[in-house]
């Protein structure tokens, strides 16, 4: 019976291994980068090298103003979910440390860019049609805080769903590379990527005290591989309190911006411009006085889901 | 110039008889042919006791016999259809060891004392195949000390006690006293006195070893031994082998055969310890007319005779104008004989209680290349050898498919392996092997589904007896694998898995001997496979293979 009883530790102890399809259901929760990212056109010379210089005065036939700026302001949305979910990269090259019937943990492990702290990922089956998660830091022989928490209805397609996460400013901001929570408070995101339009929101609550109170970010992706991205700030500024900035796009690229004063001393004044599939203006509308109008607007195309004014 | 093998063999048969003549006459009663030839007043019925053992294992410091029970087999079938044993009075013992030997000594003396008590006259015949060495028998793991064997049967109250040894240096037990190192005896054959007492034989001398052959599929001895108990040692042509005949027979036999040995020549050697003469009958086929009959019109020549399975079961010398008979047991035999530039080759059916006749012209030539029997031949079977194999198989997992949930899927694998064949003995193989699989799929978690590919990688070491007789070679064994699996998801961002169980099992499977070398087998692996990630999980996978060998044998 020893014998047996040994024998059987011996084919057991061997049997090791990271198949599983439960870990693939939890990894299936966490949010998928490409997903949630912006993609605007960038043309195959990849125009925007001259970001940089872009001209304050506008000119027709030179790159739009109004496209580079909502390029950079999706570059660094990109950005900042490339912060915000780098340690799922890391998190799905490797098995779960520990396993339950609901729920999944790894590490805790040293974070390397963060000396001091070690960080973990847990997610849990919150039930057969939810699952939530959290990303979590703490220093070494303290308490654990969640940087980002998040959840996620997964649909029989792989890694699409509809979901929703929360940066938490106080966490975050104790990271070496969280800095630029210091001024934010949480961030907040909804997203549906398992039908089309795909479409990506975000609300980022500035801490008290400071000049930009609010921003919203809408991005919406097309089948057509035409989409677009609004922006909503609310500051202080008696001026411009709040600021809706949208742009819309082609698959070609050509596509066109409105930036609209909705509340302030301005409201009302509207920035109307068209671009080309080069990015360069083709049309310009200012409606505050003073304002230009430059370019004939039959240059400007149509986007569907994004009425131009 | 030295006198050749005849003349030695003349001058010591008229030795032995002088010899014998000159031994003082110690009993009353004493040993009788069979049927007892000897005079009324001095025999009435004898009664035939046999212990036969054959033990392929010798313990620490041998390597195991590939023959040792075969012959031991072979030796009490002929016993028992020729040599006047019943099967009650008769014990065979394989692989017993020294105590089971000596309790069925003991078991069968006291029969004979029952019997002598009777008024029967009784034999016993020891035969003994195996390993010996340092002055005792060597049984498994125990050993029997050779000069307290002999004490016991030179003790033993049967009347006529003849013992036979096969093994390595077995010359010790002749060493002592009456030892002869020569090519034959005799017991007169006209002697009115029925002989009592011991004789021994033994199938080389002290210094040599005892050589079995893969061409005969026994030892050289013994082989010999058994071909000339079935007729091929009845010199008189009166269809009785006398002990005497026999014992001649395979001396001159094994001699030659085993001179140009790399071991050298072996020498079987006899002693005795008689009283009293007459002629030790060991075999008597001449009233059951059941065999091969040889007309005498047959050819001159050593004829082979072999068994369906290719073991040759008896040689006869056969001389032109004399009838000869071979004691074959009922069957189908293959005949062979063999002249100068071709075989001459045919097949012959023994019924039950009949003699088959061998006709010349029941025989065809053929080309030493088209030789029906060499296919079997027990050389190319039961020697130590290695073969390579590439298979190609399909493993079923026993699992719900992935589409469905499942863990792992079924897959077509390929592989290599190479086998040593009668490593541990007659048929016991070991091998080692290595497969790999792949199938691409789709698995469904039950949330979502993805593609993935799917590869397995599995090496594994058998231990298999395999039954190597024939054409078709049966075998069985089990497994020890290492299953190393692995599945990615490209395109999808999900990481890969992978997962590594030892995963024990059974094999069994049927090879067709194609050529010398080549054969093609059909096998299957049945198992176990244990999952243990998600939860515990007992999964099994069976695997049908076809496999092409090359066997590596001279």
């Amino acid at each position: 019976m020893k014998s047996i009883a040994l024998l059987c530790c011996c084919l057991l102890i061997p049997a090791c291994g990271n198949w599983s399809n439960d870990d693939l259901e939890f990894l299936n929760a966490m949010p998928d980068k490409e997903s949630l990212r912006a993609k605007i056109p960038t043309g195959t010379t990849g125009g925007l090298s001259g970001e940089g210089t872009r001209r304050d005065a506008l000119a027709i036939g030179e790159r739009s103003k109004l496209y580079s700026d909502t390029r950079g302001a999706s570059d660094q949305f990109n950005g900042l979910l490339n912060f915000l979910l780098r340690a799922l990269d890391f998190v799905r090259t490797l098995p779960p440390t520990t396993r339950t019937s609901d729920s999944r943990t790894w590490g805790p492990w040293d974070d390397s860019e963060n000396p001091g702290f070690q960080f973990r990922v847990v997610i849990k089956k919150a039930s057969d049609t939810q699952f939530v998660y959290a990303f979590q830091h703490r220093l070494k022989g303290g308490e654990f805080f969640d940087t980002v928490t998040g959840e996620f209805r997964p649909t029989p397609t792989l890694r699409k769903g509809k979901g929703g996460l929360t940066i938490h400013g106080a966490g975050a901001t104790q990271l070496k590379d969280g800095k630029l929570f210091d001024t934010i408070e949480k961030i907040e995101m909804a997203y549906v990527t398992d039908q089309l339009p795909v479409t990506v929101v975000m609300k980022m609550t500035a801490r008290p005290g400071q000049p930009l109170t609010t921003l919203e970010y809408g991005y919406q992706e097309n089948a057509d591989q035409s989409g677009g991205i609004g922006f909503r700030t609310i500051g202080t500024d008696p001026n411009v309190i709040q600021l809706d900035t949208g742009t819309a796009w082609l698959s070609s690229g050509a596509g066109y911006g409105v930036a609209t004063v909705i509340e302030g001393t301005y409201r009302g004044a509207t920035h109307f411009e068209c671009w080309d599939a080069s990015f360069n203006t083709s049309y310009v509308k200012q409606t505050w006085p003073g304002g230009v109008e430059l370019g004939d607007p039959a240059t400007c195309v149509t986007v569907s889901g994004f009425p131009r004014p | 110039m030295s006198p050749g093998p005849r003349e030695r063999s003349r001058a010591a048969r008229h030795l032995l008889a002088l010899l014998l003549l000159a031994l003082p006459a110690q009993g009353q009663d004493g040993w009788a042919p069979l049927p007892a030839p000897a005079p009324a007043a001095a025999s009435g019925p004898i009664r035939r006791f046999a212990l036969v053992a054959g033990n392929d294992e010798g313990g620490s410091g041998t390597r195991e016999l590939l023959y040792a029970r075969d012959d031991a087999r072979k030796l009490h079938a002929i016993l028992m259809r020729v040599g006047g044993v019943r099967e009650a009075d008769s014990m065979l013992l394989l692989n017993a060891d020294a105590d089971d030997l000596l309790t069925a000594l003991g078991e069968l003396e006291r029969q004979a004392k029952d019997a002598r008590a009777q008024g029967d006259r009784t034999s016993l015949f020891f035969y003994y195949s195996g390993h010996a060495k340092d002055g005792a028998l060597r049984l498994g793991k125990s050993k029997l000390p050779m000069e307290s064997l002999k004490a016991r049967l030179a003790q033993s109250p049967a009347d006529m006690r003849v013992a036979v040894f096969d093994a390595c240096h077995s010359g010790t037990m002749t060493r002592t006293k009456g030892v002869r190192r020569a090519p034959a005896f005799e017991v007169e054959s006209d002697a009115t006195r029925a002989a009592k007492g011991l004789v021994i034989l033994t199938s080389s001398a002290s210094d040599e070893d005892s050589q079995e052959s893969d061409a005969i599929g026994g030892s050289y001895f013994s082989h010999h031994l058994a071909s000339g108990l079935l007729g091929d040692a009845d010199r008189s042509g009166d269809g009785k082998v006398s002990l005497g005949e026999a014992y001649a027979y395979a001396y001159e036999r094994t001699v030659a055969d085993t001179v140009e040995s790399a071991a050298g020549a072996q020498h079987p050697t006899f002693s005795f310890d008689l009283a009293g003469n007459g002629d030790l009958v060991l075999t008597d086929f001449a009233e059951r007319k059941e065999g091969l009959r040889f007309p005498a019109s047959s050819p001159a020549g050593t004829y082979f005779l072999v068994d369906p399975k290719g073991f040759v079961v008896a040689e006869l010398s056969k001389v032109l104008g004399v009838e000869r008979l071979v004691a074959l047991a009922p069957g189908r035999y293959f005949v062979k004989r063999r002249l100068p530039d071709r075989l001459r080759v045919g097949e012959v059916s023994v019924s039950a209680g009949q003699l088959a006749v061998l006709e010349e012209s029941d025989l065809k030539d053929v080309a030493f290349a088209d030789d029906p029997v060499k296919g079997v031949e027990r050389n190319l079977v039961y020697g130590r050898h290695w073969s390579i194999g590439a298979s190609g198989s399909y493993q079923y997992v026993f699992d719900a498919p992935l589409s469905r949930g499942g863990y792992f899927p079924s897959s077509p694998v390929i592989g290599i392996d190479t086998t040593f064949h009668n490593a541990f003995g007659k048929g016991f193989g070991v091998g080692i092997d290595g497969v790999y699989g792949f199938a691409n799929g789709t698995l469904n978690t039950g949330v979502f589904s993805t593609p993935y590919r799917y590869s397995l990688l599995s090496v594994g070491s058998t231990v298999l007896y395999e039954w190597p007789d024939g054409r078709w070679v049966p075998y069985l064994g089990v497994r020890l694998g290492l299953n190393i699996m692995g599945r990615e998801f490209p395109g999808t961002g999900l990481p890969a898995q992978n997962y590594q169980t030892f995963s024990p099992g059974a094999v069994a499977g049927i090879k067709l001997r194609l050529s010398k070398r080549f054969s093609i087998s059909v096998r299957g692996r049945l198992h176990y496979l244990l999952y243990n990630v998600d939860q515990v999980r007992n999964f099994g996978y069976l695997e049908l293979a076809s496999v092409l060998n090359y066997e590596f044998r001279d």
